[in-house]
């Protein structure tokens, strides 16, 4: 299936765009460099954590914590409160149930030997002599970079399994719940998962010696994706209060929210309020403002999940193409369609509540 | 059972995937190597 023309050339431009946006965070130390007369280069730390804010110290093992075990913590801790509190509209059937369990545990333990594989054998190879060459980078220039590089990277991944009609089967499973939540958070066909672009790009820039500076910005970006998903919607206030419409502004065009990422699970577009077509930022909102693929409605869609789904078996859902599903007409069987009902794809120009 | 459009789609995916690792570490990291060698 080709992808409209119109879309090929918006894709080509926003990608052009985007080598500027990567760009940024370089010119931004060029010129931090150029007007304070630093040369840290000159004599490096040994790690970038030597040249970091003290007072990080302190958080610090809060921060390794939260890295190692806490998001786990917190994600069953919220799921179990969001099913106490019926926010999953009792859609968590049995099915549904298997595969998110499926989907949260098993890449916990087939995906640490491909992540060391990748940091202690492929990385010395293709960039030999190269480890922790960028320990001079400050903690802040480490950050926006690392900010940048990751959560862009992102974007575009999602935005292509979108986009391209040949990758779209490798992302719906992501899409095929039809609730928000905790439960779903996780839910990725393994091979999306493990191609994930910004993985490797985010350990090779650890690997240059901005592992510091990843530590601390992926954890927000977790706290920020995580509760973009969650069904216990902590945006609401904000589109409430009038005096926090201000925030509210800023929020939403800024990072991702229940409310636009909930937009984006939304099983039709038609109703003004779901817009599963665009809203693809993860931790940043902003790429969809940039590039005109969001909408921002303060709403919530009424509906979740595909309109095409039909429950597929959770092993073709977690491990299609590997595995196909035995049901007629599913996108993940055998001779199935490729993109059920239509090719969700950029169709639109942001809208502002 | 796995098929050859399968695994053409398969290799489309992977060539992305890496296309977006490449790009991104070419300009940040050339990026970086550029600062060390014209700021002195």
């Amino acid at each position: 299936m080709a992808i409209d023309r119109t879309l090929a050339k918006k894709i080509t431009k926003d990608i052009i765009i985007s080598l500027f946006i990567y760009s940024l965070p370089v010119l931004a130390l060029i010129t931090y460099f150029h007007f304070t007369g630093e040369t840290p280069w000159l004599n490096p730390p040994k790690a970038q954590s030597d040249n970091a804010p003290h007072f990080l110290k302190f958080i610090e093992p809060g921060i390794k914590g939260l890295n190692l075990w806490g998001f786990y913590a917190i994600t069953i801790i919220l799921g179990a409160v969001e099913f106490a509190f019926g926010l999953y509209d009792n859609k968590w059937k049995s099915s549904e149930r298997k595969i998110d369990i499926v989907c949260f545990v098993a890449p916990k333990f087939l995906m640490p030997p491909v992540s060391a594989w990748f940091t202690l054998t492929v990385l010395p190879y293709l960039l030999p002599h190269s480890a922790n060459i960028f320990t001079w980078v400050p903690f802040w220039g480490g950050c926006f970079l690392i900010a940048i590089a990751d959560d862009l990277t992102q974007y575009w991944y999602h935005r292509l399994h979108h986009q391209l009609p040949l990758l779209w089967r490798f992302h719906r499973t992501h899409h095929s719940a039809p609730y928000m939540g905790m439960a779903m958070a996780g839910r990725q066909n393994f091979i999306y998962t493990v191609f994930f672009s910004q993985i490797y790009l985010t350990s090779a820039l650890v690997y240059l010696g901005l592992g510091y500076s990843a530590l601390f910005v992926l954890v927000v970006k977790s706290l920020i994706t995580l509760s973009a998903h969650s069904s216990i919607a902590w945006d609401k206030p904000f589109y409430k209060y009038k005096v926090l419409h201000p925030f509210a502004w800023v929020l939403e065009r800024l990072i991702s929210t229940p409310a636009t990422h909930h937009a984006h699970h939304a099983d039709t577009s038609d109703d003004g309020v779901g817009y599963y077509k665009g809203n693809f930022g993860n931790m940043f909102f902003i790429w969809d403002v940039i590039f005109k693929t969001g909408i921002i409605t303060r709403k919530f869609p009424q509906s979740y999940g595909l309109k095409h789904y039909k429950a597929e078996e959770w092993y073709a859902q977690f491990l299609w193409p590997l595995f196909k599903s035995k049901k007629e007409g599913s996108e993940l069987a055998k001779n199935g369609p490729v993109v059920g009902d239509e090719v969700p794809g950029y169709n639109g120009e942001l809208k502002i509540a | 059972m796995i098929t050859l459009q399968d695994v053409v789609i398969l290799a489309k995916k992977i060539a992305i995937s890496i296309a977006a690792i490449i790009i991104p570490l070419v300009v940040l990291g050339g990026g970086l190597y550029l600062i060390k060698q014209l700021i002195h």
